[in-house]
């Protein structure tokens, strides 16, 4: 198992953001168009979307970004992949918006690994933008080691910076809290920091 | 086969008789208002052990002779008392005491031949009771003339009654002959329990051994003649099982062409409503058959398991009936639901598969999750969502599923499974075994053991010090929406009680949260429907707690009295499990009470405040 930390250079992200401003729509425009998608609801949301997929087709030449989390454990835990999935049922159901330190699904997980998940009527990732939202926060420092959690009740609350269209990325951060590890002991988190990639359907 | 010569209705009656008698020796009538339905437990072990009364009037005898027994004990303990501290004591009652414990030990033999565990109970307390009792005699030695005189006297007469009931056993008349030989055997007891065993052995063996003559061949007729009548309920299971049957072809027939079917009682449902139908249905026939094999294992000698034999085929049979219900139901509603009301009724019925799933061992086959399927393909939005549910709910799932093993592997090391803990041996405190029966076993010992070794109301009261252990049990299962009893089902040993009353609503809020359920938003996978219904239902993977209290119950008289509604103390798809080394008769089955210190849901796990 690879354990040393992946270090990212932020260089590229910048450059992507540019060329985003570049490629003739403003940080300001999209922010519009996300305010304008949370008032009128789901045909925005698809404008929304289709607006985002034509801006990743501009993107396509880059290397893909795999994200990265660091949880500020007494021994940070760096983990080298995030991945943001915003999971639509339908029917007016609740949507559920899930973050994995590993590609979602895989059959085996190996540690360290993290899982985030909130449950929310937000629809698409973007949408999160410059949001707090209550989750749950599942942290497994390493193989055999007890999995911690925030207490039943109790969300962390996580705040979203606003998505990269081109590299469909987003950046998160956790509050400090204190979880509970699965043998009772408390686990003081300062805080975290995430670059997820988002997964869409 | 051997000549009978009573009907075995009329076998029975002269023991009904004779009860009363031996009743009217002491005068007192209030033995037959003891508990009809208990079995001893450790804040009451003198409650007899319950009969499984397949031959009508069992417990009634059972019920007296335990009531008896613990009277003549009492008056045996204050008397040696009395006796060893050189005061007097009442030698005359004891002298009409002392062949009713003779007269036990017939009657518990004679409840032998019925099926019935506890006559073997009663069989030990009556011997050890009357060994007992032979602590007077050489207290009493001015009596000696006197009785042995009354005895020599007898002889003639003796002797007359002797070659009757030779004469008797000769032309095949034993339960004559038995009659009159317990007559004249509990004549001269009373003289008897004066003497020193050296004087009275050559009357007693007179009559001993002329009993033992034909008495083991007329148990054997009359278990012949108890089995017979024992054999309508040992094939009763089979109405069960039609009603399974028929009803199952009727329902998926109008449910074919119509969207509801009637139910019990008149009652109307849909197809979710159906299922749930089925499963009750499946429950009694299990329970039927349950009651059926342990009927057979108290009368049919021999291997445990060719007993069973037939058993298990009802029960694969019965398994395959429902099992084919179901997919028939779930075909016919995927007919006849219209499409726009399959979304409704899909959580539903998810629900009712996933509460008979719990109920059974191993998993629903591919033909019912292929006919679910089916179902939900015939609203297509529905088929989508169903996709995007199972997606969007296995990562919540499998995090909380870790969490939660994580948490009991924990507390499992503070509690040891309860199977586990009943085989331990733990050192009794003082046992109640009294004095006149010698010193108690002082060496560590199992104190929950699973076979009949000492008299029943001994073993739970010594068992006494598992009060307050911790333990903790597998999956537990609610006897009916409507009741708070739960249970865990039954291993060889053991299977508990608890109610289903813990505090869990702040997790199962959260588990609804992140499974995405609301109040117009059910399950859409099986998945979730377990999870919800069992958090709805407190039925869960496993508990720790508090041991607080133990029931003794013969295992034969727990599963040949098994209610409908306690069907899932075994399996839907299975018989309960016996242990097989030694005899049926004597096998154990020990209720424990537990008060939930934890549970664990598949999805959370939950501590007391």
């Amino acid at each position: 198992m690879n354990t040393a930390p992946r270090v990212r250079s932020r260089g590229p992200t910048i450059l992507l953001v540019l060329a985003i401003v570049l490629s003739g729509c403003s940080k300001e425009d999209l922010n519009d168009i996300a305010n304008q998608v949370q008032t009128q609801g789901e045909n925005l949301v698809k404008e929304s979307k289709k607006m985002t997929d034509s801006l990743v087709e501009t993107a396509k030449e880059q290397l893909p970004e795999s994200g990265n989390m660091l949880i500020k454990l007494d021994q940070p835990l760096q983990l080298d992949q995030a991945v943001i999935k915003l999971h639509v049922v339908g029917d007016g159901r609740k949507n559920s918006m899930q973050i994995t330190s590993y590609t979602p699904g895989e059959q085996y997980l190996s540690a360290p690994a993290v899982f985030i998940h909130a449950t929310t009527s937000i629809e698409t990732v973007a949408l999160l933008g410059g949001k707090s939202i209550p989750c749950n926060l599942y942290v497994e420092p390493g193989a055999g080691s007890a999995i911690a959690r925030n207490k039943v009740g109790s969300p962390v609350s996580l705040t979203f910076g606003s998505m990269n269209m081109q590299e469909k990325t987003i950046t998160a951060t956790i509050e400090a809290c204190t979880l509970i590890g699965s043998d009772d002991q408390p686990v003081a988190v300062a805080g975290g920091d995430i670059l997820a990639v988002v997964q869409e359907d | 086969m051997p000549k009978q010569e009573h009907t075995s209705a009329q076998i029975a009656m002269p023991l009904s008789r004779q009860l009363i008698a031996m009743v009217l020796v002491c005068s007192v009538t209030a033995c037959l208002t003891a508990n009809l339905h208990a079995n001893p437990t450790t804040a009451d072990p003198d409650t007899a052990l319950k009969a499984h009364n397949t031959i009508n009037g069992a417990e009634k005898q059972i019920q007296a002779m335990y009531a008896k027994f613990a009277e003549w004990e009492q008056l045996v303990i204050t008397s040696t008392e009395a006796a060893n501290a050189g005061r007097r004591f009442p030698h005359s009652q004891l002298a009409r005491i002392y062949p009713e414990t003779y007269r036990g030990i017939w009657y518990a033999q004679h409840l032998q031949a019925m099926g019935e565990p506890a006559g073997y109970d009663l069989e030990r307390k009556f011997t050890e009771l009357r060994k007992a009792m032979g602590v007077f005699s050489p207290k009493l030695q001015e009596f000696y003339a006197k009785e042995l005189a009354a005895l020599r006297k007898n002889t003639p007469k003796r002797q007359k009654t002797l070659a009757e009931i030779s004469k008797l056993v000769s032309e095949g008349k034993l339960v004559e002959a038995e009659r009159q030989m317990q007559k004249i055997y509990l004549e001269e007891l009373t003289s008897i329990f004066y003497l020193p065993y050296s004087q009275s052995k050559v009357f007693e063996n007179e009559l001993s051994g002329k009993y033992r003559e034909f008495s083991n061949e007329l148990s054997r007729q009359r278990r012949e003649q108890y089995r017979e009548q024992a054999h309508a309920k040992i094939a009763s299971f089979a109405e069960a099982v039609e009603t399974l049957q028929a009803e199952s072809q009727r329902i998926a027939k109008e449910l074919a062409s119509s969207p509801t079917v009637t139910l019990s009682a008149g009652q109307t449902g849909d197809a979710a409503d159906a299922i749930g139908y089925l499963h009750t249905l499946w429950g009694n026939a299990s329970a039927a058959i349950s009651r059926s094999v342990a009927v057979a294992w108290a009368f049919e000698g021999g291997d445990l398991e060719s007993t069973a034999q037939p058993f298990s085929v009802a029960v694969k049979q019965t398994e395959s009936i429902a099992s084919q219900a179901i997919v028939e139901v779930l075909n016919a509603a995927a007919k006849s639901t219209p499409a726009d009301q399959v979304a409704s009724l899909l959580p539903r019925i998810l629900s009712e598969l996933s509460i008979i799933d719990r109920r059974r061992l191993g998993r629903f086959d591919d033909s019912v999750t292929a006919a679910v399927d089916q179902l939900i393909a015939k609203n297509a939005a529905l088929a989508g969502q169903a996709e995007r549910y199972v997606n969007a709910t296995l990562e919540p799932s499998r995090w909380m599923t870790r969490f939660t093993a994580q948490q009991v592997e924990q507390q499992l090391k503070e509690y040891p499974t309860a199977s586990n803990l009943m085989n331990r041996e733990l050192t009794a405190e003082a046992s109640v075994q009294p004095a006149i029966y010698g010193p108690t076993p002082a060496q560590k010992r199992v104190l929950t053991p699973g076979a009949l070794s000492r008299p029943a109301s001994w073993l739970v009261a010594d068992a006494k010090p598992v009060i307050g252990m911790k333990v903790s049990e597998a999956a537990t299962l609610r006897l009916t929406a409507a009741s708070n009893l739960a249970v865990v089902r039954q291993d060889p040993r053991h299977y508990a009680n608890l109610a289903a009353d813990f505090p869990i609503d702040a997790y199962v809020a959260e588990m609804n949260e992140s499974l995405l359920l609301d109040a117009a938003h059910g399950p859409l996978d099986l998945s979730s429907a377990d999870a919800k219904s069992a958090a709805e239902r407190q039925e869960f993977a496993s508990v720790g707690g508090q041991i607080t209290g133990l029931a003794l119950e013969s295992f034969l008289a727990r599963f040949a009295t098994l209610p409908d509604a306690a069907h899932a103390l075994v399996p839907l798809n299975s018989l309960p499990v016996i242990d097989k080394q030694g005899a049926p008769y004597d096998r154990l089955i020990w209720r424990l009470n537990l008060q939930p210190e934890w549970v664990a849901h598949r999805l959370f796990f939950a501590k007391s405040p």
